[in-house]
């Protein structure tokens, strides 16, 4: 296939958004980005042998394209379509520590939200930790259940992501073996009718 | 003066999972979420692969019906901590792939690590020094102006194997070179240096992998590059 209409495909996926079982029947590569759309394309197989080479490569393919075109005034919108269209893939931030934090939402008010955070998994370790409910704006706390909160750690910034748990965090670690029972007849619950020395 | 690692892959390899194409896409579809993106190769076939991309982390987890693969870059030490991308997702990933049937078990793991590490030496200073430090012969007599220079060294028994490779470090083509190769070179600094180069791999037979079995892995190789770099005296 020719690179120029493989490039026409890709852009017409990206763009469009459609997800078809026609076009994942026959794919060499499959690639999807965090908004679900997705692109077929041999150049990237072909040109490139890592993920970030391959965006450069795709990004240098669409900006020769663009350069081959003489633009006009009303070619404009588009020409900053194209441009912000892989904004993301441009900047990558470093951080310097990432951390993955398995948790359970135990209530919900109205400015915060408490989450059980599961620190060791080893130890069984808890925190509870309140985070404004503006962070969950996108997954409805109320329900659910799990999360995932990711911290992004670098000098002078921390950056915090959540993400719904179903299907990532192992409701068994949240489990608590509350043997209340063993406590029946042992006097514990007696009332005391005296100081004890 | 810069030191980095330029890049490293871990792969827990088990018995080929042969249910794995089909049943992979229920099973780990819920990690798509939290990965930036994610790439799928060989499709519709036994080996059909699925790349969690990670990159403002500079890492991939790439799982496959024989191998599970952590390829990253950086500091390893970010992967050993708790709650570190080693903990989630990829030992969340592994345990979930133990628990399907058809899983058989963990055969063996490998681990590979590239370093390198600055010297303010001239390139011909560096690669005298190596000669000097690592050989007890003249070599003119091979070659009188080497341009590389480097050595190999293996120690091989019944379940482990060990490789430590080093030489001159001479631009950033002593990185790109490698059967691995980082993640995203941009992140990681300024490669433009001169010094010496560590290619450390370090591949064990076992049938149970965790975290402890990682950090003890980072380690032992942590410490193999720092002999290394005593060595050379960098």
């Amino acid at each position: 296939m020719a690179k120029s209409s493989s490039l026409d495909n890709i852009l017409k996926n990206s763009s469009s958004g459609t997800n078809t079982s026609e076009d994942l029947s026959n794919p060499s590569v499959i690639k999807i980005n965090s908004a679900g759309n997705y692109s077929s394309s041999e150049i990237i197989s072909e040109t490139a042998s890592s993920s970030t080479s391959s965006i450069y490569k795709l990004l240098e393919l669409e900006t020769e394209k663009n350069d081959a075109k003489q633009f006009t005034i009303e070619d404009s919108g588009a020409f900053v379509k194209g441009v912000f269209k892989s904004r993301d893939f441009i900047f990558n931030e470093r951080w310097d520590e990432i951390q993955n934090v398995q948790g359970k939402i135990i209530s919900v008010g109205s400015d915060t939200v408490t989450v059980d955070c599961l620190i060791d998994i080893e130890s069984n370790e808890f925190q509870c930790r309140a985070f404004p409910k503006k962070l969950f704006a996108n997954i409805q706390p109320e329900s659910t259940k799990f999360i995932i909160i990711k911290t992004s750690i670098k000098d002078g910034s921390t950056r915090i992501d959540l993400y719904p748990g179903e299907g990532l965090v192992n409701p068994e670690y949240f489990e608590i073996e509350e043997d209340w029972d063993s406590l029946k007849d042992s006097g514990l619950d007696n009332k005391l009718t005296e100081w004890l020395d | 003066m810069t030191e980095i690692t330029a890049s490293f892959q871990l792969e827990v390899r088990y018995k080929n999972f042969l249910n794995f194409s089909n049943s992979y896409r229920d099973l780990l579809g819920p990690f798509v979420k939290i990965a930036d993106s994610i790439k799928i190769t060989q499709a519709n076939t036994l080996e059909e692969k699925i790349h969690f991309q990670f990159e403002d982390a500079g890492y991939q987890i790439i799982a496959g019906w024989d191998r599970l693969v952590l390829h990253g870059q950086g500091d390893l030490s970010l992967f050993t901590h708790k709650n570190s991308p080693m903990e989630m997702p990829f030992m969340a990933i592994l345990n979930k792939l133990s628990t399907q049937e058809g899983f058989g078990q963990i055969n063996n793991v490998l681990f590979l690590a590239i370093f390198a590490k600055e010297s303010k030496e001239s390139k011909e200073k560096i690669l005298k020094n190596f000669q000097n430090k690592w050989f007890k012969n003249d070599i003119s007599d091979i070659t009188s102006t080497p341009t590389d220079i480097a050595i190999s060294i293996v120690e091989k028994n019944t379940n482990k194997e060990i490789t430590v490779s080093t030489g001159p470090y001479l631009g950033i083509w002593d990185i790109t070179r490698r059967e691995i190769q980082p993640f995203n070179v941009e992140t990681l600094g300024n490669l433009d240096f001169l010094g010496y180069v560590a290619k450390i791999k370090y591949f064990e037979m076992v049938s149970k992998f965790d975290l402890n079995s990682f950090k003890k892995i980072v380690t032992f190789v942590d410490d193999k590059k720092k002999v290394v770099w005593q060595k050379v005296q960098v």
